[in-house]
């Protein structure tokens, strides 16, 4: 059953004016219910523009966007009631953090989404920890934090609208590499625990590579591809003449090969790599 | 040569000596904490260090503290000598030192690209025909001066920082620290700014000093000073700090691809020597293997 | 996506206008919209009129965007002339009826105050438009700079490059108040319905976030400079250096034979309004 269907859809930025961009065009995409999706994409191949169609932040200007069947965009309700659906984190969005407490912050989404004062204190909660926020931290201003707790707080306030779909625009931007494994780590967490799909945009081929189910790679306003990860990964050849970098550990198989050896390089993870080294040493006859 | 052991033809342009910094937490948010102990540090003339360590080790600290931006609480920093925290020093401390911060459009003055590159030596009092020469030659070794007249807003975050660059470029400092100058870039901009620095020292012998927390953007230093927790601890080659791979763990850092890949063949009992860092390391260090052991 | 937007609209080229010095403009300007109001009878409005016209042809710029840049006016010139035109009592009267008198008295007000407010407006867009914020700003600075003599010089800088900064950083500011206003929709904040009070208090998660975010700008941006030897406006010199050249010297040209135009049909003639 599919979750989140774009059909033809296209969008023009200023339309009508000497200054228009189109700035996604044709877009046909449909993501099954609980899968992980990674979209990568060189900065300005409209990746931001396509994620902000998922929760109806922007309407079309051609084509339909459908959550379960239905147009998102059929009514100002329809839109509305999407965002809560849908959950869009913006990239470094501990610059949105703007309440007196995390609590009220985190708060602010169920708020507007009417629920009761239970309902709302009981989703806070569950999302602070979900991202490891003490309950020490949730009475403190969003000001207070670190910059690793703000951006954990943020995304709290997203989980806790309890979206269908959780969209999440760079989630590891300015983080070094264990704040990259945490978050990254939370987010599998999230998932599995609520079976909920998640789809991440990244620029990191590395980090997409080794969570992702699926990538949609963008290209200049289209969908380039969209398939498994490994099909993906497997034509890495592919990605370099986009403009994009493959996984650190592939470029040593690409590298292998124009040395001459007879090894695989659809190798996109480490585990895979030592796995398909080893293998290739014994296919070889070397000893060690 | 570079690095710790042969010293004769060094001559020290950065010196920490027993420096000590906290933040009053009145004054700064609880964002820029914690402090930096101890640090006793010398940086040379030529070199290219990187400063590698995760979020929180102080190593932005250092890097402020490298142009009298923060001046130690404890200990002293000296610039050719010059003391930090002598504030009449201040500014001839800032010719000698330029430094190049994370966000690219939080260094920006002006509303056009040339007259930002203008800022630091117009502030300095140099002859507006002499700026006019700095600007030009800054913004062509950065590969800006196509994009002279622009606004900077409209520019790319990797074209900003290479204006920021340039800005420092103008001033002709001797030496350039850049606090994780690519953290807020796409890898395209990461590219172009990597590639420049590399170039500024390689071909302008300038000594640079890269605050980093990418470990592939660290090898390409002569020399990687580790830090964890407010402390120096490690300083060697790049060689020499990634086979410490305990000190690297601990800091809550990573290896380098090349690195990690051989480290985990290791524990299958592949050896494939020392010093491998970056991919093509791995893969010239595997396909020998292969051939040495057919 | 990032508006364009610029203080009073500038329209780049490279006409006389453009190319002039922007100190010299500002007088000019202010210089002639002075003798706009000056001019008392037919010939020397005229003489207004034509030179109006001719720095508009001069300036290169669309006619589109001239008269685009007049209809806010419109209305106004619209009922102000109506109220000149019927209940003006000066001079010979043409025509009184219960409501409204026209009197010649009227007439010629009336085409006064439309003539003058449509030079008006002109004039002071041709500066806008020919004139991009940055040059203003430096404009400003040094006509102002002579100020130093009453201890004022560095009140004049820190001015000017206040000016600067907050033009540099206008664009990105917007910029940011776009992501912001996303990223609260998407929490299901609504900005559009509810009363005064509501919509005011809907602000507050744009306007908190930009206004910390604004601090945090500000603060970076100190520390950049301090580290680029900032140290206010002593012993500061300047790239670009502002000389008149033989353009500056036709406009001053063109302006006193202006002037001096004005005044002469204004002696010569006899008053009318």
């Amino acid at each position: 059953m599919s979750l989140l269907e774009l059909k033809n859809v296209s969008y023009t930025y200023g339309a009508g004016t000497p200054f228009e961009i189109t700035a996604i065009k044709n877009i046909n995409l449909t993501i099954e219910k609980g899968s992980f999706v990674g979209i990568i994409g060189h900065t300005g191949s409209g990746k931001s523009t396509l994620v902000q169609h998922f929760n109806a932040l922007l309407k079309p200007t051609e084509g339909q966007v459908l959550l379960n069947g239905e147009d998102i965009n059929r009514s100002k309700h329809s839109a509305h009631e999407a965002r809560f659906k849908v959950g869009l984190c913006f990239q470094y969005p501990e610059y949105q953090l703007f309440e007196t407490t995390v609590y009220k912050d985190i708060a602010f989404g169920p708020t507007n989404m009417g629920l009761s004062e239970e309902e709302i204190k009981a989703r806070v909660l569950e999302a602070a920890e979900f991202v490891g926020l003490t309950d020490e931290l949730l009475n403190k201003s969003p000001f207070e934090l670190s910059g690793g707790e703000k951006r954990r707080a943020a995304i709290a306030g997203i989980i806790a609208m309890r979206p269908e779909v959780l969209v999440l625009d760079e989630p590891t931007a300015g983080l070094d590499p264990s704040g990259r494994k945490k978050i990254l780590s939370m987010i599998c967490e999230y998932r599995e625990k609520t079976d909920s799909t998640v789809i991440i945009v990244s620029h990191s081929m590395e980090d997409v590579a080794a969570i992702a189910d699926k990538i949609i790679v963008m290209n200049k306003g289209q969908v380039y591809k969209f398939a498994d990860v490994h099909e993906i990964f497997a034509h890495s050849g592919e990605l370099a003449s986009l403009g994009l970098e493959v996984p650190p550990v592939t470029n040593i198989f690409l590298k292998l090969k124009e040395m001459g050896l007879d090894i695989r390089t659809d190798i996109y993870t480490k585990d895979q790599a030592e796995k398909e080294l080893l293998r290739y040493l014994q296919k070889e006859g070397i000893a060690w | 040569m570079r690095g710790t052991d042969t010293k004769e033809n060094l001559i020290p342009i950065i010196e920490f000596k027993n420096a000590c910094f906290s933040y009053d937490s009145e004054d700064m948010g609880a964002e820029l904490s914690p402090a930096v102990k101890d640090i006793n540090l010398t940086i040379y003339r030529g070199e290219f260090v990187a400063v590698l360590g995760h979020n929180g080790s102080g190593k932005s600290t250092i890097a402020k503290m490298t142009n009298a931006i923060l001046r130690p609480t404890s200990g002293k920093v000296f610039v050719e000598g010059m003391d930090t925290s002598d504030e009449e020093l201040e500014i001839k401390i800032r010719q000698l030192v330029g430094l190049v911060f994370q966000n690219p459009d939080n260094q920006i003055v002006s509303t056009i690209v040339e007259e930002d590159v203008a800022f630091g030596p117009e502030n300095l009092g140099v002859p507006p025909a002499e700026i006019r020469q700095r600007v030009d030659e800054a913004l062509k070794t950065v590969g800006m001066f196509e994009y002279r007249f622009h606004e900077p807003h409209k520019l790319s975050g990797g074209q900003k920082q290479r204006v920021a660059i340039a800005g420092i470029l103008a001033m002709k400092t001797d030496c350039i620290v850049l606090d994780e100058p690519t953290a807020m870039l796409d890898p395209v901009g990461r590219r172009e700014v990597i590639g420049t620095i590399k170039r500024l020292n390689k071909e302008l012998g300038i000594t640079v000093v890269l605050v980093t927390h990418f470990m592939d953007e660290a090898v390409l230093a002569d020399r990687i000073i580790v830090m964890n927790d407010g402390t120096i601890v490690k300083d060697g080659t790049p060689a020499e700090v990634f086979s410490d791979v305990k000190t690297i763990k601990e800091s809550g850092l990573e290896l380098p691809i090349g690195a990690n890949m051989a480290e985990r063949l290791k524990k299958s009992g592949i050896n494939l020597g020392k010093g491998i860092l970056t991919a093509e390391d791995f893969a010239t260090a595997f396909s020998q293997f292969v051939v040495n052991n057919r | 996506m990032v508006r364009d937007i610029t203080i009073g609209q500038y329209f780049p080229g490279n006409s006389v206008l453009h190319n002039a010095d922007p100190r010299l403009k500002l007088v000019l300007s202010f210089v002639s919209i002075v003798f706009v109001f000056v001019c008392n009878n037919f010939y020397s409005l005229a003489l207004v009129l034509a030179f109006t016209v001719v720095a508009v042809l001069s300036s290169r710029i669309s006619l589109k965007v001239i008269l685009k840049g007049l209809r806010p006016m419109l209305l106004l010139l619209i009922f102000t002339s109506a109220l000149q035109l019927f209940y003006n009592k000066q001079g010979t009267e043409l025509f009184v009826s219960r409501f409204i008198t026209i009197t010649t008295g009227g007439i010629f007000t009336t085409i006064f105050m439309v003539v003058r407010i449509i030079c008006l407006v002109l004039l002071s867009s041709l500066l806008t438009y020919t004139t991009s914020p940055t040059q203003l700003t430096d404009g400003i600075e040094r006509l102002l700079s002579p100020l130093k003599v009453f201890g004022l010089k560095n009140g004049v800088h820190t001015l000017a490059m206040m000016m600067t900064i907050a033009l540099r950083f206008i664009p990105t500011l917007i910029d940011e108040i776009d992501k912001i206003t996303n990223a609260q929709k998407a929490r299901g904040a609504n900005f559009e319905t509810g009363g005064i009070v509501q919509r005011a208090k809907a602000l507050l998660p744009i306007f908190i976030p930009l206004l910390v975010n604004s601090f945090r700008h500000a603060f970076e941006l100190s520390l950049a400079m301090s580290a680029r030897c900032y140290n206010g406006g002593e012993g500061r010199t300047r790239m670009k250096q502002l000389k008149l050249a033989a353009r500056d010297y036709v406009l001053m040209a063109a302006e006193f034979i202006f002037v001096g135009g004005v005044i002469a049909l204004n002696i010569i003639f006899e008053s009318v309004i």
